[in-house]
């Protein structure tokens, strides 16, 4: 009895641990199919050509731009003056508001702040309001 | 008793001289690296393939030729700024390249874009400096479109005789190594960092060799 007990325990500890351990396992996944190839594994970017994600300033400040950023890549950011990357990031018109939610929330809880994190209302709102302006050029 | 600490001494002295030495010696090589390409004996004589001249202009807008890495080797790749897929994986490992050979006289780098098009000079320039390399160890260059494809063909089917698919090299990952005589040393697959861990240990045999 105590065994079984015991083995139940083991493993519902590690379903636990399981689920622990991959919490954003299709943002997870997502980003290792899209972006990792640009923004690599770790996150680390390529020196100043592609950005590296683990800055923290990027997930402090600028994340109301940052699903309209996704969806239509670097032509949404109206920069005055010289881009600060000699590269741009492609749109991504295939990932729905789910999966940019998925994505942004894998990246928030890993290198951002991970008690701020998206809904897919909130995403749908902020491509809404980017899409007017993107009509509006 | 003292006899035994005397040998001690002794021994320590010659274990931290092996160490010292071992430090100085060059990684283990056994032997010079293999020739890569189709070998052409003329009498006593064995003729190496060769990479042909070439032609071509980097990120000051200077003329980079064969000339421009005389007496040295050079590592190769080819890529293009805008590439969403393997280049930016590949350009990562082949700065780690270029950051351990940073202080190596004996070795420069060559970077061809394949998209002649869009990668005009100011933007190779632009991408260098992104990437914080100097300009003279590490040249990126643009040229005539059949001018790069065809030396990019020549790099690659030497590198890689046996592969049977050779043609599509836009889509291999591959860095070359190439000697002070302009053969081909070694290559390896710049998306895989164990393939690139064992490429930088060839090139430390290759400066290690004498001629
Ligand atoms: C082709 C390479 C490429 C791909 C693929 C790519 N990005 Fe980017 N990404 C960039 C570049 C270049 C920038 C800088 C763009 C700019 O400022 O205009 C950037 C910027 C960003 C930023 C903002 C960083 C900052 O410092 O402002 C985030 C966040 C980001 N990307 C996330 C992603 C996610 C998530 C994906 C996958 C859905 C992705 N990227 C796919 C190249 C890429």
């Amino acid at each position: 009895m105590k065994i079984i007990s015991l083995l139940a325990g083991i493993g519902i500890s590690f379903c636990f641990w399981m689920a622990c351990a991959e919490p954003f396992s299709q943002g997870e996944n997502l980003y290792m199919v899209s972006c990792a190839s640009c923004h690599m594994e770790d996150g680390s970017g390529l020196g100043g050509v592609i950005p590296d994600l683990r800055e923290r300033d990027i997930w402090q400040f600028g994340s109301e731009d940052l699903p309209c950023l996704i969806r239509w890549g670097s032509v949404i950011r109206v920069t005055d003056s010289l881009p600060k990357y000699p590269t741009v990031m492609p749109p991504h018109p295939s990932l729905t508001e789910v999966e940019i939610a998925n994505i942004l929330n894998f990246l928030q809880d890993r290198w951002g702040d991970p008690s701020r994190f998206y809904t897919p209302e909130d995403i749908l709102r902020q491509l809404e309001r980017c899409s007017v302006a993107m009509d509006a050029r | 008793m003292v006899e035994m600490i005397c040998l001690r001494g002794r021994a320590a002295v010659v274990l931290g001289v092996c160490l010292l030495l071992s430090c100085q010696q060059p990684p283990r090589c056994p032997g010079n690296l293999p020739v890569l390409g189709e070998k052409e004996m003329r009498g006593e004589d064995t003729l190496y393939h060769t990479v042909p001249d070439f032609e071509f202009i980097n990120q000051d807008s200077m003329p980079v030729n064969a000339a421009t890495f005389s007496g040295k080797a050079y590592v190769v790749d080819f890529f293009f700024i805008s590439c969403p897929t393997i280049c930016p994986k590949v350009m990562q490992q082949m700065l780690r390249v270029y950051q351990h050979f940073q202080e190596e006289p004996g070795i420069m780098f060559l970077s061809h874009t394949i998209d002649v098009r869009h990668d005009t000079i100011p933007r190779l320039k632009a991408y260098s400096e992104g990437l914080g390399v100097s300009s003279s160890k590490w040249h990126f260059v643009t040229g005539e479109e059949s001018e790069i494809y065809g030396i990019a063909d020549d790099y690659f089917s030497v590198a890689v005789k046996d592969n049977s698919a050779p043609g599509g090299f836009d889509h291999s990952g591959r860095l070359i190594l190439v000697d002070s005589q302009r053969r081909i040393r070694s290559f390896c697959d710049g998306t895989d960092s164990e393939s690139v861990d064992q490429f930088i240990r060839d090139i430390d045999c290759l400066l290690h060799e004498d001629h």
